[in-house]
């Protein structure tokens, strides 16, 4: 009876590995880098790592194009050490201009992308991954970033199960946002800039004491001034006749304040 | 656009995936009737570039495994004038040359010729080349300018007077002429030219085929030859065509005859033949033979290979149906980036799916395929978010508008001329990214034929009417490639490469 079964379980096995073996592999990662007002030229390169290959931006020596005798234009200085893996500039999809990484058949496993800024500006990153039976995923987050910062994410793609991506946040990140909202004037209230720098600043300290208890209070503390200014920008809006939500919508104009917010809540989630 | 594009590279050509052991043993040099010169001038040692918008140079192509190079060379003329043109093939070693001409009228239409040889040091090879841009390019090509082994056979009685031999007035002389250059894939042009006594010269041809294509039908052109030479009128022509190339009686025997209904014109006057019922996308050898009163049957023309277009179903973004709908957005929503504006790549991705429709192979996975037009696509993509976040295509989605029978794919090997017409060759339309210089705008269409190596025929999702890439300056940024999915991926990235237009 043993031994049926265990017949039993090696067939089963074998189906499944021929059938595996007979499917289709539509498994593929694009990500793509754009500004975050539409229609704009991006303000941040990608650089992707995968098991030490680099495919993306190469920051030493800038990006290039070169046209070939044939006519072809080529992204010279760029990196393409990961197998199937394109980065190109694309401005046709018919939204806004963008960088693109696109990999056919991506391994499995920890992605690290860099998101390198090439202006001041708000950006966003947007991640479509495909499995090998054709489910989709999309996520995407956004940053403020400034001329020669860099911001990272984490990408963990799974050729049979759903992949993800994680924007790095810390207290670093966070504090260089702030900063470069309020100089970039994507953010205008002086008022709150100082308190909300104090927050971040106090939590710099805490961590270094590993204080988790009053490191999540001051963030949740900053998070509240974060949403007390939304609500007055909603609300300022609606006297304009302005609609906050459905603009932000239409124009996917994401605005520094919903960045904040939300990195200060991924960081507030770590602990 | 005029133009003229002569392309060399070693009669291996075929062998472009063996190995790294071909060479060009071969220079060019193209002069026209003013004696501008484009190409190697082997009297300075330098690459001359005298004609207007010309280029000379190699061009170099990865072998299989992507690691060796196979070189050939190249000499465009952008916008030839109207003329005589002599092109000088100049051995720089020993070996076969080949050379593949293809010209284009100011409408787009395209003509391929072929011709090939040997060539050793030093050697010179002479091809004149007649340009009329009216009827599409070459009109003429006369190869090498010493004259054809001609036989000539003496039909009636011979008399003997003192040692010399004559003939009566009335004996037909039959002339029977060969090339001696024109090897296996070579044009075929025969020629040769006689007199008698003093009277005029004749000159003796035998027809010479050119092609233009639709997707289902090839229309050939040629000039009439009479019944003695060229002299005369013709009593019918036998056209023939096959999937394999003709190049000898037996090969013309084995093709298919097509039935012509057409009455042969005097001497040096045009023919156009249109042959029909072809499949889509598929290669063909064209070849013709002249039959006169007395039913004696000419030499074989020369073999003109043409490919159909991919009967690629062709929507306009601008079209009054969608134009002014937001694009990858909901109906209501209020914004400038309608299909009209920025539905390139939608509307190129439409055609796509609508082809597969039709044609996907796999009878099972074509039937899963929803015919829609821009419109019903674009509302697809928006009911399931099957776009990227800034309301950009991702053409990847196009594995869910076809329930998984269509899918991009990607390949290692940069994107080439021979890509796209290995994926031609495979009844694969590709879509091209191309840029217009004039509006600074990238831009998507999709490509349904092609020739070499720019003559590409494509539905221009932008402008109904254009149908060449001549409005993005005869070039293109990218490609995004597709295939059909039978569920097994049997179509293999190794499959798919080809070099247009060569001969089996």
């Amino acid at each position: 009876m043993k031994r049926v079964l265990k017949i039993s379980m090696i067939f089963t096995q074998f189906v499944f590995l021929i059938s595996f073996l007979k499917s289709a592999d539509f498994s593929a990662l694009t990500i793509r880098g754009y500004n975050g007002f539409a229609g704009q030229e991006p303000c941040i390169q990608l650089l992707l790592v995968y098991d030490g290959k680099r495919l993306g931006f190469d920051k030493t020596s800038g990006l290039k194009h070169e046209i070939s005798k044939e006519g072809y234009i080529y992204t010279k200085s760029k990196f393409t050490e990961i197998p199937l893996g394109t980065y190109e500039y694309e401005d046709a999809y018919g939204g806004s201009p963008c960088y693109e990484i696109d990999i056919a058949k991506p391994p499995q496993g920890l992605y690290t992308l860099h998101i390198i800024g090439i202006d001041n500006g708000i950006y966003c990153v947007n991640m479509i991954a495909f499995d090998k039976d054709a489910n989709d995923v999309q996520m995407y987050f956004s940053g403020i970033i400034s001329k020669g910062e860099e911001h990272h994410a984490e990408i963990i793609y799974f050729p049979y199960d759903t992949s993800r991506m994680k924007k790095i946040v810390n207290i670093e990140l966070l504090k260089n946002q702030l900063k470069n909202a309020f100089k970039y004037k994507f953010m205008k209230n002086k008022k709150i800039k100082s308190s909300l720098l104090k927050k971040l600043n106090k939590v710099d300290k805490l961590a270094k004491l590993n204080q988790k208890e009053n490191i999540k209070k001051e963030l949740q503390e900053f998070i509240s001034i974060l949403e007390q200014e939304k609500s007055n920008l909603i609300a300022q809006e609606l006297e304009k006749g302005q609609n906050y939500s459905r603009s932000s919508q239409q124009d996917k104009i994401i605005l520094p304040i919903d960045i904040l917010i939300t990195d200060a809540n991924n960081f507030l989630a770590s602990f | 656009m005029k133009k003229i594009s002569i392309f060399l590279f070693p009669f291996f050509a075929l062998f472009l995936y063996a190995g790294n052991n071909s060479r060009t043993c071969f220079e060019l040099l193209l002069i026209d009737t003013e004696g501008k010169m484009v190409g190697y001038d082997r009297t300075s040692g330098k690459i001359v570039e005298e004609i207007p918008e010309s280029w000379y140079g190699d061009i170099f192509i990865p072998n299989l495994e992507g690691e060796d190079i196979f070189s050939r060379k190249s000499l465009e003329v952008i916008k030839p004038s109207k003329g005589k043109y002599v092109l000088y093939v100049v051995g720089v070693d020993t070996g076969p040359f080949a050379v593949r001409m293809e010209t284009r009228d100011k409408d787009g239409n395209y003509k391929i010729f072929f011709t090939s040889g040997a060539i050793s040091p030093g050697e010179i090879k002479k091809i004149f080349i007649d340009y009329t841009p009216e009827v599409g390019g070459i009109t003429h090509i006369f190869e090498d300018d010493t004259p054809p082994v001609t036989d000539i056979e003496v039909g009636g009685p011979k008399f003997e007077v003192f040692g010399v031999n004559y003939i009566s007035k009335s004996t037909k002389i039959c002339f029977n002429s060969t090339d001696p250059i024109v090897v296996e894939g070579a044009s075929g042009v025969k020629y040769t030219e006689y007199r008698i006594d003093n009277s005029s010269w004749v000159v003796y041809t035998v027809a010479l085929l050119d092609c233009s294509v639709t997707s289902n039908s090839v229309t050939l052109t040629w000039t009439a030859v009479g019944d003695d030479g060229n002299i005369g009128q013709a009593i019918r022509y036998d056209i023939r065509y096959s999937t394999q190339s003709i190049l000898t009686d037996e090969d013309f025997d084995k093709a298919t005859q097509v039935e012509v209904d057409l009455q042969p014109k005097p001497s040096g006057e045009k023919e156009t033949f249109t042959v029909g019922g072809l499949q889509q996308g598929t290669e063909y050898y064209f070849a013709i033979k002249v039959i006169d009163d007395a039913n004696n049957i000419s030499e074989l023309s020369n073999c003109v290979f043409a490919r159909t277009l991919l009967d690629v179903p062709y929507f306009c973004q601008a079209d009054p149906q969608w134009r002014g709908i937001p694009h990858l957005r909901p109906r209501d929503v209020q914004t400038e980036n309608t299909i009209g504006k920025v539905g390139c790549a939608l509307t190129s991705m439409a055609m796509i799916i609508n082809y597969y429709a039709d044609y996907h192979p796999d009878e099972n996975m074509r039937n899963k395929i929803v015919k829609r037009n821009p419109l019903e696509l674009n509302d697809l993509l928006v009911e399931n978010k099957w776009y990227a976040k800034n309301n950009d295509i991702d053409f990847r989605y196009i594995v869910k508008v076809s329930s998984g029978s269509i899918m991009m794919t990607k390949e290692e090997e940069p994107p080439t001329d021979n890509t796209v017409n290995g994926y031609l060759k495979n009844k694969m339309p590709i879509i091209l990214k191309v840029y217009n210089e004039k509006t600074s705008n990238s831009h998507f269409v999709v490509v349904t034929g092609s020739c070499v190596p720019l003559g590409y025929t494509i539905n221009d999702p932008g402008y109904k009417d254009n149908k060449n890439l001549g409005k993005y300056g005869n070039k293109y940024q990218d490609l995004r490639r597709f295939k059909p999915s039978d569920g097994n991926d049997n179509y293999s990235a190794l499959s798919i490469r080809g070099y247009p237009g060569r001969k089996k």
